[in-house]
């Protein structure tokens, strides 16, 4: 030490030890530190046994010897020293964001506690997705907290020639951004990026490849090219639109699942509900499929298709309408090719009658029905084709711009795959110096085919923005981790005009910088800054100050979450460019039996096969978990002597696998499907040895993704393969149980045609004097989406039990969508969607034979589980009619999840030990934070202040929560309405949940379900093996 | 009268009878004893070990599931439960009937019980979430706050039943034990032996005043365990019968149950006791050809009123209208657990009727298969009641089977293996045959001498 600062030093006057004296730097690293030993670093390991842990030891061993068998979770309670000004403990804030699931983009408002994202729901001023979000958005809230994310800047060391035998080392960000700079300065820079919806981000990575020398290309797996490119050819405008199905009186899908998997299905779900009132105007869905879907299962009518019978179809409607029934005219050059197909409808088993019967029935709506088809099961050799004839189609129907806006369509949709083949080309010129890919992951999602992976050997430096050491991550060079969306700061503009705020609601939890951060940096560090601006953030920010003029309508925006609006008013017809007919052509040819692609509604494209939540969700259409599978008919079944499981050699002309089948009602004969998004391999611990990875199966120039239509052999291998299905049967049993009637008979009858019990009881029940809860679920708008079941797992902190539980049959989510078939499964079958949480029965039978009163009723209703009393003899279960309660067979909480995932915990629910039964709870404590609110503001509690988590997020406004003493409820009236039941109703247990019966805009009978009288036997034999799980 | 085969065989006089059942308790055991030990030991272990195993990791380990959320441990409980009725039917009801055969099998089937009471008294433990917490089934004063007990529940009401029972069969079981155990003491050479059969003997000089307090307090508390007979497997089957589920909630589980344990005890007792004759060849005269086929009697009795309650259950059933029930019933028969069904049918109902057949009834190897069948069979029962009943009720969508698993088995087998060690060693400590009793029987049926 030097005299100099012994000098200085002795200004102290008085001091408390001889290092305090001298300043030594032991004592100056002591002093900066508010504790001597860190209360938050009780595992450090490197201070030995120290006194907070020798305490925890005695206190453990204590308790081990004490009560041996039982496992406490070690709890941590952290006080705040001085407590931030808009966090108090216990109190959830809410925030205005936005997310994108991959699919689609949502205005969320994001509850936090204690500064912690704990739930997310849509926006309900929003006018896009409103209140409803989907099971991929509320997920989002898990993949934050994902362990497995990429937590530091990584710098690969690998041979960039070859791509491979990396060793991921974490660095810096200063050293990853020296790499890059240096980099940048030899120009030639392409940015790969999935779509993006947000304007500030765009404008950044437009000015940085201006400003760098490189392009933007933007790609993603599952697109949208055929429809943009159709558009260009018919309207002159590469566009995808919007359809508004609250405006159209007839539908007809040909493979477009706007309800499940295409375009903005959460959006669509909400618009289609608003006009399927049974009591008011009902709109009418066909749906022609070639791998049933949500879509298919919610259509008044349904038929089966071969994806090389999707084109024909069209072309044979516009046929039938134009020049068989001449209500509309078309141009006389299309006749020629048209004709061809006018008798498309004995193919596809549809009798004349039936199908002039559509066709009239779209000709009476002309300007208020909608024809769609999309998505990847229409990506055949004839996509395009296919997209012109149905553009042609709705614009001889005068749709085009009054049920579908062109000029207002969605944003975010903007990926071609000409953009990545163009990449590709440039690459293999040896133009691509560096190249960026930002939060896609090709190396999983294109086929092997397209030889993206020897091409980016030419590549002198990758960089990946992903979050995760995917495929892609590690092939590249430097990874930069973008963080998530909910730790960044961004915009969005999901519909032209209607702007979304993306608050990030979290410090970030790793060491991430955003996309938008990290090229503002590197041109800065390359001397060609693309902003002003410090931060991302500050850029966003003055983006919209100066745009919406001041600070406080910044203020307000954030506060807002949106600005805008959607576009309400008709829009003048696109001028169909009738030339553009001539692009079509019909080349695929039909084949016994066709393979198709498609996307399930959990795990699209496969970017979040490592959310737990996603890869547990059942399936709506299959109700199958943690697999991919081939989705094979009845018939065909039978023909080749497959089962559930069996697996099978699937040969086409590109690729050969084999694969389990899936045995699936409502199946074409001749049509075989397969979803992708399985079979990752790197990534992260959850999606590991998950399904089986198919892109290989598709067919690509490198400019056209060809994903269905594949002439395919089938062949069985004799082996078998277990898929985990949480529903054990699928068929009514001839039992009333989810309701359904014809909207002929409704109208005839104003009934559901419900057989009623007699009940009477010998004495007048309980009083229930303050609030007396209820629900109501109405089946005619629950399109089995399974958004609610997400969000109750999130909301009420359900584990995950992985694939080989589920088989167990020991799943443990609270809320189920049962799913039931009626019909000949060979030709049609109708779904009916029933989703069946706890009953809250007022007689409930779980509670007289729990021996130890863990199950007991509360004075507004409730049927109340008391986890800490419960010895778990599951008495309760076996005499719950409805089996909705579930067991804790193991510690789960302990033994799944990992730092930082339980920081998704509710603090509001108890984390359940093992051994104790649970159900839901009607959300109580939500019920309780509405109730302590409404006691706070000194005022009666209002319909609609408490909403369930499955609630709060179902965009069809399928469930509605609320007290049943308050006479103006919604769920009193719908209590009330002709349409509703109870299930079970004879057997008594009086349930607080009631069900509004679903209505068919059908002019048929119906095939079997609840009626008595016969038909209910089909499809016995053919699902009844599905029950070993 | 009817002239009757005497009760006991060999023309034995009062110190034979003595010497011939103290002689296992007196005498190193032999090969056969020692290799049927260690093997029902080695069980006991593997008993424990898998106890263990499922009692840390959790209840996971074994096949219940949802919607089956009781499994083996419930359907073994209620099959323990069950043999244990043939001991408390033989050793009180048969007293009171003054059946005097009874004598010579009495001692080993009350053991039997105490034994099985025992064996199904775990299961209820172990099967529940959390075992730790299993004295919050019993009512007693506590700290709790105001939590106490659910007196509607069943399974409360099997605590209780359970609990007295095996009280009961306890106590009856040792005070019949008392004027022998008194015996073995007077007979001991060594000090130790001498000192425990002492204490055992509670201080029984063999006084007239003795015999008169132990006739009265034998008489009472065959009293006592009489209507035990019937109450233990009634209280047992309403945790089937107060339930809701089809297929449970049937009014004819009380006498049904019942039938049913005197069925399969009395199958328990044939097994085991030709064992002991192959044990302890000695035995052959006291426990004769004659007593097993009284029990073999029984059994067929007993097995068609089983077959009687099937029949009848599936009557109304179909009579009830309900379709649930009626779909429950089907189900058991022609569903994904048919082989359960007919297993069970076949083993209680088809096969005991081969003793119509004097010769099968007196045939050791026919009887020991049968009576085998037979335990199988009433495994089989409760297995159709308990799973096939779970595994399907009011809505499809939740149907699905039991996931049987390793531990299942472990467990199943394992019990046996606790039960056989018991009796074995009983078999080497206690007089295995009451020497009171079987002495005032000598000249039973006997032609010359006697009374």
């Amino acid at each position: 030490m030097s005299m100099e600062k012994q000098q200085e030093t002795k200004q102290n006057s008085y001091w408390k030890s001889l290092d305090e004296k001298y300043q030594t730097p032991e004592f100056i690293e002591q002093a900066e530190k508010e504790f001597q030993t860190s209360p938050l670093k009780e595992d450090d390991d490197k201070s030995g046994l120290a006194r907070r842990q020798f305490m925890k030891l005695m206190g453990a061993s204590i308790a081990l010897s004490s009560a041996a068998c039982v496992r406490r979770p070690v709890q941590k309670i952290i006080p705040y020293n001085k407590r931030p000004s808009e966090v108090i403990p216990g109190i959830a804030n809410y925030y205005a964001s936005s997310v994108h699931d991959g699919r689609e983009g949502f205005a969320v408002t994001v509850k936090t506690r204690e500064g912690r994202p704990l739930f997310l729901a849509g926006n309900a001023d929003y006018p896009g997705n409103a209140q409803g979000l989907s099971a991929r958005g509320t997920s989002q809230l898990l993949s934050l907290y994902d362990p497995d994310r990429v937590r530091t800047p990584v710098i690969n060391t690998q041979d960039p020639k070859k791509r491979g035998n990396n060793l991921p080392i974490p660095r810096d960000w200063e050293s990853l951004d020296k790499k890059v700079v240096a980099q940048l300065a030899k120009g030639d820079i392409r940015i790969l990026t999935g779509e993006t919806s947000s304007p500030s981000l765009k404008n950044i990575m437009n000015k940085f490849s201006q400003n760098l020398g490189g392009q933007v290309h933007t790609w993603t797996p599952v697109n949208e090219s055929d429809v943009l490119h159709a558009a260009e050819l018919c309207f002159g405008k590469s566009a995808v639109p919007k359809y508004r199905y609250d405006k159209a009186s007839m539908i007809v899908s040909i493979d477009g699942d706007f309800l499940g998997t295409y375009l903005n299905p959460t959006e669509s779900s909400r618009l289609f509900a608003q006009n399927r009132n049974p009591d008011g105007n009902m709109s009418r869905l066909v749906s022609f499929q070639s791998v049933p879907s949500l879509t298919s299962f919610n259509s008044d009518d349904n038929w089966g298709i071969k994806p090389s019978q999707q084109l024909p179809l069209v072309l044979g409607l516009i046929h039938e309408l134009a020049f068989v029934q001449k209500k509309v005219s078309a141009v006389g050059s299309i006749r020629s090719l048209t004709a061809d197909y006018a008798k498309i409808y004995e193919d596809i088993g549809m009798t004349h009658e039936q199908f002039a019967e559509l066709a009239s029935e779209l000709a009476q709506h002309q300007g208020d029905s909608i024809v769609i088809a999309g998505g990847l099961q229409t990506k055949t050799k004839d996509s395009v084709s296919l997209q012109i004839a149905v553009n042609y189609l709705n614009d001889l129907l005068s749709n085009n711009g009054a049920t579908i806006q062109w000029s207002h369509g969605l944003n975010a949709h903007e990926s071609m795959d000409q953009d990545f083949s163009d990449l590709l080309d440039a690459i293999n010129d040896g133009k691509v110096k560096t190249l960026i890919i930002n939060e896609i992951n090709p190396m999983y999602n294109l086929p092997n085919s397209t030889e993206f992976k020897a091409a980016l050997g030419k590549v002198e430096m990758v960089v990946t923005t992903n979050n995760w050491m995917d495929e892609t991550a590690n092939l590249a060079d430097l990874v930069a981790p973008a963080g998530h969306a909910m730790e960044n700061w961004g915009d969005n503009e999901f519909e032209p005009g209607l702007f979304t705020v993306q608050q990030p609601t979290i410090q970030p939890l790793h060491n991430t910088r955003s996309f938008g951060d990290s090229l503002m940096v590197w041109s800065k560090g390359a001397g060609k800054a693309v902003a002003t601006e410090e931060t991302f953030y500050d850029f966003v920010k003055n983006r919209w100050t100066s745009q919406l003029g001041g600070e406080k309508a910044w203020i307000d925006f954030l506060q807002k979450g949106f600005q805008g609006q959607t576009y309400e008013g008709t829009e003048r017809s696109a001028g169909f460019n009738t030339s553009a007919l001539n692009n079509i052509s019909v080349q695929q040819t039909a084949s016994p039996i066709e393979l198709s692609l498609y996307t399930k509604v959990g795990m699209h494209d496969g970017t979040l096969a490592n959310v737990s939540w996603m890869q547990e969700l059942p399936d709506p259409v299959s109700k199958i978990v943690w697999d991919n599978y081939l989705v094979i008919a009845p018939s065909l079944a039978d023909e080749k002597d497959l089962r559930d499981g069996s697996m099978v050699q699937v040969k086409t002309a590109q690729h050969e696998m084999t694969l389990p089948v899936y045995v699936s009602p409502g199946q074409n004969h001749g049509s075989v499907a397969v979803a992708i998004g399985y079979g990752r391999s790197k990534g992260g611990e959850i999606l590991k040895n998950v399904g089986f990875n198919v892109q290989d199966f598709i067919v690509t120039d490198n400019t056209v993704f060809e994903h269905a239509g594949f002439a395919v052999e089938i062949n069985k291998t004799g082996e078998t393969y277990r898929l985990a299905q949480t529903q054990g049967h699928h068929n009514m049993e001839g039992r009333q149980l989810a309701v359904e009637t014809t909207k002929k008979e409704y109208k005839k009858t104003n009934d559901i045609g419900l057989h009623k019990h007699k009940i009477f009881s010998i004495w007048n029940g309980h009083k229930y004097e303050g609030h007396k809860w209820g629900l109501g679920v109405d089946l005619n708008a629950c399109t089995g989406c399974s958004a609610c079941m997400v969000a109750c797992q999130s909301e009420n902190n359900i584990p995950v039990v992985g694939k080989k539980y589920v088989l167990g049959g020991r799943e443990m989510h609270w809320i189920r969508i049962d799913r039931y078939y009626s019909g000949d499964e060979k030709k049609s079958v109708d779904a009916i969607f029933q989703p069946v949480m706890c009953q809250h029965c007022e007689n409930a039978p779980c509670e007289t034979v729990c021996p130890v009163l863990a199950t007991v009723h509360s004075d507004e209703g409730l049927n109340d589980m008391v986890y800490n009393r419960c010895v778990g003899t599951r008495y309760c279960s076996n005499n719950c009619p409805y089996k909705v309660r579930r067991f804790n067979w193991f510690y789960y909480d302990g033994h799944h999840r990992k730092e930082p995932m339980h920081m998704a915990l509710n603090p509001d629910v108890t984390v359940r030990t093992r051994g104790v039964m649970e159900k839901c709870t009607f959300c109580v404590q939500r019920i309780k934070e509405g109730k302590n609110a409404a006691k706070d503001q000194n005022r009666p509690l209002k319909d609609g202040d408490i909403k369930t988590a499955c609630q709060s997020v179902c965009p069809t406004n399928a469930i509605v929560f609320g007290d049943l003493n308050d006479k103006e409820s919604k769920v009193n009236k719908w209590f009330d309405s002709q349409r509703n039941y109870t299930l079970l109703e004879e057997f008594n247990a009086a349930p607080r949940v009631r069900y509004l019966a679903k209505i068919r805009n059908t002019p048929r009978e119906l095939g079997g379900g609840h009626h008595d009288n016969g038909g209910h036997d089909s499809g016995h034999g053919e699902t009844d093996h599905k029950e070993g799980h | 009268m009817m002239d009757r085969n005497p009760l006991i065989l060999g023309d034995k006089t009062y110190k034979d009878i003595t010497d011939d059942i103290c002689e296992p308790l007196e005498t190193v055991p032999g090969k056969q004893w020692m290799m049927m030990f260690f093997s029902a030991k080695s069980l006991l272990l593997f008993y424990l070990a898998s106890v263990a195993t499922i009692l840390f990791t959790g209840m996971g380990l074994m096949g219940t599931n949802h919607p089956v959320a009781w499994g083996t441990d419930i359907v073994t409980f209620v099959f323990w439960i069950g043999i244990g009725h043939a001991g408390t039917l033989i050793s009180a009801v048969l007293y009171l009937f003054r059946q005097k055969w009874r004598t010579s099998v009495a001692r080993s089937a009350e053991a039997m019980t105490v034994f099985a009471v025992m064996t199904a008294g775990i299961f209820p433990l172990i099967h529940t979430g959390r075992p730790w917490l299993d004295f919050w089934l019993l009512p007693y004063p506590n700290q709790r706050g105001p939590l106490w007990v659910n007196f509607r529940s069943p399974l409360l009401w099997d605590v209780f039943a359970v609990s007295t029972y095996a009280t009961v069969s306890i106590v009856f079981w040792y005070v019949g034990l008392v004027p022998d155990f008194a015996t073995v003491r007077d007979r001991a050479k060594n000090k130790i032996r001498k000192k425990v059969y002492g204490i055992l003997s509670l201080g029984w000089r063999g006084s007239t005043r003795n015999w008169s307090h132990y006739e009265m307090v034998y008489l009472l508390l065959a009293g006592l365990a009489t209507p035990l007979v019937l109450s233990v497997h009634t209280i047992v089957s309403f945790d089937f019968a107060v339930a809701s589920l089809p297929g449970w909630h049937t009014t004819i589980f009380p006498p049904y149950f019942v039938a049913g344990a005197i069925f399969s005890g009395f199958g328990m007792v044939v097994t085991l006791l030709t064992l002991v004759r192959i044990g302890f060849p000695k035995f052959k005269d006291y426990i004769t050809i004659d007593h097993m086929e009284v029990m073999n009697k029984i059994i067929m009795c007993t097995g068609l009123l089983v077959g009687y309650a099937y029949c009848s259950e599936l009557f109304i059933a179909w009579y009830s209208g309900v379709k649930y029930e009626q779909y429950a019933f089907i189900n058991r028969a022609l569903g994904p657990y048919w082989w359960s069904y007919w297993i069970m049918f076949s083993c209680n109902v088809f096969i005991p009727q081969i003793f119509w057949f004097r010769a099968a009834r007196r045939s050791i190897p026919i009887m020991f298969v049968i009576s085998i069948f037979v335990n199988i069979g009433m495994w089989f029962e409760r297995f159709v009641i308990t799973v096939t009943s779970l595994h399907r009720d009011f809505l499809p969508s939740n149907w699905g089977m039991y996931d049987w698993s390793i531990y299942d088995a472990a467990i199943l087998f394992g019990s046996f293996g606790m039960f056989l060690t018991l009796f074995l060693l009983y078999l080497r400590a206690f007089p295995a045959i009451s020497i009171a009793e079987v002495k005032p029987v000598l000249y039973v049926g006997k032609k010359k001498g006697g009374h």
